[in-house]
């Protein structure tokens, strides 16, 4: 069905000067959709060309309108020569393609804009004009209208009423009337950078061939995710999470993952109940995945014995002691076996197919069109449709209270693959395969937890050379399905008081109980009684990829904690070789990165690990591996016991243990202090100690010397060799300078209200950083770098403390022999330092604070948000009121002859404009999101000769990513937005030849645009 | 055994060992190091040290003295990398700062800075040292001049970016500005965004450049910027054609008013000016008027002298009025008011008290004697009043 795009070019402005001649530039536009191109008049010698075309139409096919970028072209006209390229403007129309009904955009449209156009939403404004050779060109002024046509025909191939949202959370102002469940969609194509064209075309067309081929992949990614969601009966994709697997010689792998919702506009009129995991398109929602899904299973390779699963690292339970620990991890494939059976013994169920195959491509031939049958253990009886659903995935973050019955614990799969040619780009089979069988090795897992869904679900490649190691991770949980959600409790994390009051069901340590019987438990794991009930039994330890579930009990605050390790690997090794050394040695390098985040936490005298993020990267001389979490301890669960030193061997390094141990004793001291564990901690010790040698105590002990043989202290670091030594050194983290709360959530857990400011200023950053690893004390100097990297965040932003840094996210590439490249996202909340009046917290929020523990854990700017909707004039008027400091003073008043008063006001008016903010968080702190305006995901490249000339490479990355953060905003603006949330950058691939002078940088950004209101301090009170 | 043998490579290492600790010291160094914020982060002490000129490691010694890592808890390293991080965006921001509208225009996304900041920016990136100001004032704006400008810093001890800098901003206001009818201090403020203060100091010079004033001359050397600051401003307000004084040429000016900028000192006036050479005629009476209105006033060495040499001073004084139509002349005002007013009082030991009261009786004893011509009387009482005026200013040692 069509679409009608209408197409207006109004002007251009600071052009660069393409005629030396004349310094000036004879400029013209081409607008090209799909195959269509239309082009302006050419607007003579001018830098600041008007050309007020008239409306260029194109009338495509709706779902070519999702695939393919609207691209605006600047050329300048030259009599003689070829026209020369000034640059692009690669333009996503899928923002503009929602259908009214759903966005709550259109209808707000309908009703305040007075757009012409029917249903049809409009783009309009200044939009920067991008060379991938030369970077910002000027601008274009631009006018962009799309007239859609409804569509409902069965067999379409577009999915326009589908809206994506990167935020993993429910959007604001909707709610999620029932979630029809994991979609995912893989396209692969050749890269055009490495065709044979490549070698005669200039840099420039390759880059641009790649630029809009990873735009279009986008773009089909999405229509095809959203017809999936159709199919599905959903409206609405939410956590959508898009990665380009740059594989090189092999092609290029476009993924995208998401959530299918059906989301519905909320109107804050009470409450409504929502049937989660809807029944009613059960008989179409099963089709359509399986039919991808159920392809035979036949490793193309056959050879690639090395297709081999990393362990599940089942964090909730603490390493017993390194040796069984260690073999368990290493041999995954003997592991799966007494994990299956357990299952199928606790339950009584033949539990698919993962009876005792040890070779794993047969396991997973078995295991993948089998679904289990038999109901797992929960009360709730719709937990029926789960087994429906294939995958039970769910790629949100955060869930609205009462959600999440049980947290299981982190699950994890990772495969070592080799990459070959990928002969059919029409059947992506090969590496839809590879996903398949590691998305069911992460639903075993969560099966062998007796969890049945996987909450905050990832997936991520590393790639080098012919190698590439995929990643699934998720936090395997129990939920309840038939859920009264009040909407507002979603949105606005009201709901605490709601759960606390019928304590009986769900008590809010709830969540943080096993979900798995005691007898069951198919590994040794350290049980203890909860320590706010004292019925539910838990885990000494617990850690999720999740954001830290409203209603948790929290004491103290929370804190970053991140484990870093790097292995060497031999680079001579090749192709099965080099898959085999680096599948090998996984196992190992999970377990070390399990044992050192396990013992920094115990550091910290914490207990519980949120928002945990793994990250193994692999280059040609080493493998490094990344966790990432939020540290923080739970009420429920027990205090965690320092790590102890031993050595048992040598006798002679007493004196040397005793001071490690005195440094892990002072650190655990000041981090006690740091994050106000002090207080809590003592009134466990004082009210609790005594219950705990009651009788339950002596059983639970007994159960876990049984489970452990015999090892009671479970955090022993025995020190045999200097190496050891190092660890222990790295577990000692330098303090956060004061003033600083670093966490990687969306908010710092236990932190009160009042500290985050009522008007914070938002500053989301990229930190990019690239040096050398040494061969020697590799892993040391990763330390050193990581540490490093945070200092001079915290060095850099010195003068807006007290400053929150959330959502902060690592990445890290080793792009050559002994580089390792360490990029860095996160948004930095500072006071609004300029006018400390409004800092002043206003005593009610700050009452509500301090007294209950759980209104501090998340959505917690929410409520004073909600409070301020009526206000919202108010707050836009005083925005303008706000006297403007800076204008002149006025000329000496006997000269006004020819000074017109109009002049003046223009002038400062402008200076008025609002500034777009970008965040990584789903909230803007201090705002409130009213619309989401859509979904942008933007692919630049960006090459450069001149390296040397532009400041180096330091110089060349940091004038690029302050390009694409300016064409961003110029985006969202022209959308009519004034923020992006859930800003990301997936992809950050720079390459460097200092030989020829050449650069070249690859980055994938992108968000949810969102139009805010600001929430002003006079609302709050 | 394992520890043993873990010995036995350190020994074996140990020639390495030292190399290891050394490289870790400097190896650090790393390839890309960049922060970049969606709002531009600005530091206004780093960007002052900036726009002084000083070299990414210099400010960061400058601010190791100031006590900055102490205070932070900081390494050099880390200081070092945020002084780069900071130099690289003002090398990004130049280009914009060279067209200070661009930088707050509405559209502009590359650099997402608050008002305020942006001010500073603007109103530091155009900050002007009066010494350096001094020594560019009245040479031409040409490359050959900006090679010249070591010499300048080695003179005024400021560093010889920043002159160029200042050089650079002078000849690029002055090239927008020269053509641009209307206020010049307006236009200025209007293109540049310049506070009012900074717009007129660029104004003064622009005026003495456009209208060539000579400024070198030896004697001229013991002036300084804000002598000229005043004088200039002075001319722009009294004489340009723009100012709003009632002279004969006010119906043409009427006409031309699209036209005009105070860049021009008005030629209408100065061709008018011709008439006051009557008052060499009528010395006995002026001096009789100026004399008895004096007597008493001055002390009685200072009124003696100027009884005595009366004719000199008066007449310099007249003449240079009759003469200032002639380019020429106009461009040696500084130079004639100098050689022929400030230094034979200086000899006679006046006191700037002293110039000033004469002055004050001198002009209103002029329009007396032009009773039956008023035109002239304004003329007389026009050219008079930034005569006195930066007579009095520049009236020091």
């Amino acid at each position: 069905m069509p679409g009608k795009v209408k197409v207006k070019i109004l002007a251009g402005r600071n052009l660069p000067v393409m005629d030396r001649s004349s310094d000036t530039t004879d400029a013209y536009v081409e607008i090209k959709l799909g195959g269509i191109t239309h082009k302006t008049d050419v607007f003579r010698k001018s830098l600041n060309p008007q050309w007020n075309s008239e409306w260029f139409i194109f009338e495509v096919d709706d779902a070519e309108l999702q695939d393919e970028p609207l691209q605006i072209r600047l050329m300048d006209y030259d009599t003689y020569s070829a026209n020369d390229a000034i640059g692009k403007v690669y333009l996503d129309l899928n923002p503009l393609l929602v259908t009214p009904g759903l966005s709550g955009r259109g209808i707000a449209r309908a009703e305040t804009c007075s757009v012409p156009s029917s249903g049809g939403t409009v783009l309009s404004g200044w939009l920067p004009v991008y060379d991938t050779m030369h970077g910002m060109r000027g601008e274009v002024s631009v006018i962009v209208k799309v007239e859609l046509f409804s569509d409902v025909n069965k067999f379409r191939q577009s999915s326009c009423g589908v809206q994506f949202f990167s935020t993993p959370a429910t959007p604001y102002g909707f709610k999620i009337q029932s979630i029809q469940g994991f979609v995912k969609e893989l396209v692969v194509n050749d890269d055009p950078e490495y065709q044979w064209i490549d070698k005669i075309r200039t840099p420039r067309a390759s880059n641009e061939a790649r630029q809009t081929l990873f735009s279009q992949l986008s773009g089909e990614v999405r229509r095809k995710i959203g017809l999936k969601v159709l199919e599905l009966g959903g409206n609405a994709v939410v956590g959508y999470q898009q990665m380009f697997d740059l594989e090189g010689v092999t092609g290029l792998v476009v993924r995208g993952i998401g959530t299918a919702v059906t989301l519905a506009r909320c109107h804050f009129d009470g409450n409504s109940a929502v049937t989660w995991f809807k029944d009613q398109h059960h008989g179409n929602g099963r089709e359509s995945p399986r039919c991808t899904a159920i392809s035979p299973v036949d490793v193309i390779k056959p050879l690639v014995s090395s297709t081999i699963t990393a362990p599940v690292v089942v964090h909730g339970t603490t390493p017993s002691r390194p040796t069984p620990c260690a073999r368990r991890s290493s041999e995954s494939e003997i592991n799966t076996t007494p994990k299956a059976s357990s299952l199928s013994d606790s339950f009584g169920s033949s539990g698919g197919g993962i009876s005792s195959n040890c070779r794993p491509t047969a396991h997973r031939q078995a295991s993948v069109p089998v679904p289990p049958s038999n109901t797992y253990l929960n009360g709730v009886d719709v937990t029926r449709n789960l087994d429906a659903l294939e995958y039970p995935f769910l790629t949100m973050k955060t869930y609205p209270p009462g959600f999440i019955v049980h947290v299981g614990g982190t699950v994890s799969a990772r495969s070592v693959k080799l990459l070959d040619r990928i002969n059919n780009s029409e059947e992506p089979e090969t590496r839809d395969n590879w996903w398949t069988e590691i998305r069911m090795e992460v639903r075993s897992h969560a099966r062998a937890l007796g969890c049945s869904v996987i909450l905050g679900y990832e997936e991520h490649t590393s790639i080098s050379e012919e190698v590439c190691v995929l990643s699934a991770s998720g936090t395997a949980a129990i939920v309840k399905l038939q859920h009264e959600v009040d909407t507002k409790d979603v949105n606005h994390g009201k709901s605490n008081t709601v759960i606390t009051e019928d304590s009986k069901v769900n008590l809010p340590c709830r969540v943080c109980h096993i979900p798995y019987s005691k007898a069951s438990i198919p590994f040794p794991i350290k049980l203890s009684r909860c320590a706010v009930c004292r019925k539910g039994k838990v885990p000494d330890v617990l850690i999720a990829t999740i954001e830290p579930p409203t209603g948790m009990l929290v004491s103290g605050r929370g804190c970053l904690i991140q484990a870093r390790l790097c292995r060497p690997k031999r680079a001579e090794s090749r192709g099965d070789q080099q898959a085999k050394e680096i599948s090998d040695g996984l196992p190992f390098l999970e377990y070390e990165l399990h044992r050192q985040l396990i013992n920094k936490l115990r550091t910290k005298g914490m207990n519980a690990i949120f928002h945990l993020k793994v990250q193994v990267s692999i280059g040609d001389r080493h493998v490094v591996g990344i966790a990432t979490g939020t540290a923080l301890f739970l009420s429920a669960l027990p205090t965690p016991s320092l790590p102890k030193p031993s050595n048992p061997s040598i006798s002679s390094k007493q004196s040397k243990r005793g001071r490690i141990h005195k440094l892990l004793i002072e650190a655990h001291a000041a981090s006690q202090e740091r994050y106000g564990l002090n207080k809590q901690l003592n009134k466990v010790n004082d009210v609790e100690e005594p219950k705990w040698t009651d009788s339950d105590d002596t059983d639970e002990d007994a159960n876990d010397l049984d489970l452990t043989a015999g090892n009671k202290d479970s955090c022993v670091i025995e020190i045999d060799d200097i190496e050891d030594i190092d660890v222990i050194e790295l577990l000692i983290d330098p303090e956060t300078p004061e003033g600083f709360d670093v966490v990687n959530t969306e908010t710092v857990p236990g932190l009160p209200i009042d500290s985050i400011r009522r008007r914070p200023n938002l500053q989301a950053f990229n930190r990019v950083w690239k040096g050398k690893i040494p061969t020697l004390q590799a892993a040391r100097h990763l330390n050193r770098c990581f540490e490093m990297i945070l200092r001079s965040i915290y060095f850099k932003l010195r003068k807006s403390r007290p400053c929150v840094i959330t959502n902060l996210e690592f990445s890290v590439d080793l792009p050559e022999d002994d580089e390792i490249q360490i990029t860095v996202l996160g948004t930095a909340i500072t006071a609004f330092s300029k006018t400390p009046t409004e800092v002043a917290p206003c005593i009610g929020t700050s009452l509500r604070g301090v007294g209950s523990a759980e209104s501090e854990m998340i959505f917690h700017l929410e409520d004073d948000v909600q409070s301020a909707t009526s206000n919202e004039q108010a707050a836009s008027t005083a925005r303008v009121n706000q006297p403007n400091r800076h204008i002149p003073l006025p000329p000496p008043s006997n000269q006004g002859l020819l000074r017109t008063p109009g002049d003046k006001a223009k002038i400062f008016v402008q200076k008025e404009r609002q500034p777009v903010d970008i965040v990584t968080l789903i909230h803007l702190p201090g705002s409130r999101v009213e619309r989401y305006l859509g979904h942008l995901n933007f692919f630049f490249i960006r090459e450069s000769t001149s390296i040397r000339e532009d400041g180096g490479l330091s110089g060349f990355m940091q004038s690029f990513i302050t390009e694409v953060l300016g064409i961003v905003r110029a985006h969202v603006s022209a959308l009519g937005g004034n923020a992006m949330v859930s800003y990301f950058m997936t992809q950050c691939v720079l390459l460097h030849n200092p030989h020829k002078n050449q650069g070249q940088c690859l980055i994938n950004v992108g968000g949810d645009v969102v139009q805010a209101a600001r929430c002003t301090p006079e609302k709050d009170v | 055994m394992k520890y043993g043998r873990y010995c036995w490579r350190a020994v074996f290492l140990f020639p390495q060992f030292c190399k290891i600790l050394f490289t870790f010291s400097i190896d650090m160094e790393c390839s890309v190091d960049v922060f970049v914020g969606n709002t531009t982060v600005i530091d206004p002490e780093i960007y002052q040290l900036w726009v002084d000129g000083n070299s990414a490691h210099e400010a960061a010694d400058v601010l190791q003295k100031r006590g900055i890592l102490q205070q932070w808890g900081a390494n050099m390293d880390l200081l070092m990398s945020d002084v780069l991080d900071h130099y690289r965006t003002f090398h990004m921001l130049e280009k914009t700062l060279h067209t200070p509208l661009k930088l707050t225009a509405t559209g502009e996304w590359t650099f997402q800075i608050d008002g305020d900041t942006q001010q500073l920016l603007i109103e530091k990136y155009y900050e002007l040292d009066d010494v350096v100001v001094r020594e560019v004032l009245g040479k031409k704006l040409s490359s050959r001049h900006r090679k010249d400008l070591d010499e300048v810093s080695e003179k005024t001890a400021i560093s010889l970016r920043s002159c160029r800098r200042q050089f650079d901003n002078v000849k690029r206001i002055h090239k927008l500005v020269e053509e641009l009818p209307g206020h010049i201090v307006n236009n200025i403020q209007h293109n540049f965004l310049l506070s009012t203060e900074l717009s007129r100091k660029y104004a003064a010079v622009v005026f003495i450049a456009v209208n060539r004033f000579e400024t070198t001359k030896r004697k001229l050397q013991y002036l300084n910027f804000s002598d000229f600051y005043h004088c200039a401003h002075q001319m722009i307000e009294h004489w340009s054609s723009t100012s709003c004084h009632a002279t004969s040429m006010r119906n043409q000016s009427e006409t031309e008013t699209e036209i005009e900028t105070d860049l021009d000192v008005d030629r209408g006036f100065l061709h008018d000016l011709r008439e006051v050479r009557i008052l060499l005629d009528k010395e006995k009476e002026l001096k009789h008027l100026v004399c008895s209105q004096l007597k008493g006033r001055l002390t009685d060495k200072i009124y003696s002298d100027m009884e005595s040499s009366f004719k000199t001073h008066s007449r310099s004084l007249v003449l240079l009025a009759g003469n200032l139509n002639r380019s020429r002349e106009l461009r040696s005002l500084f130079v004639d008011l100098v050689e022929r007013c400030v230094e034979p009082l200086r000899q006679a030991r006046w006191t700037s008290r002293d110039l000033r009261l004469f002055l004050d009786y001198y002009t209103p004893a002029g329009v007396q004697l032009f009773k039956s011509d008023s035109a002239t009387a304004l003329v007389w009482e026009r050219y008079m009043k930034v005569i006195s005026s930066c007579l009095v200013k520049i009236y020091h040692n």
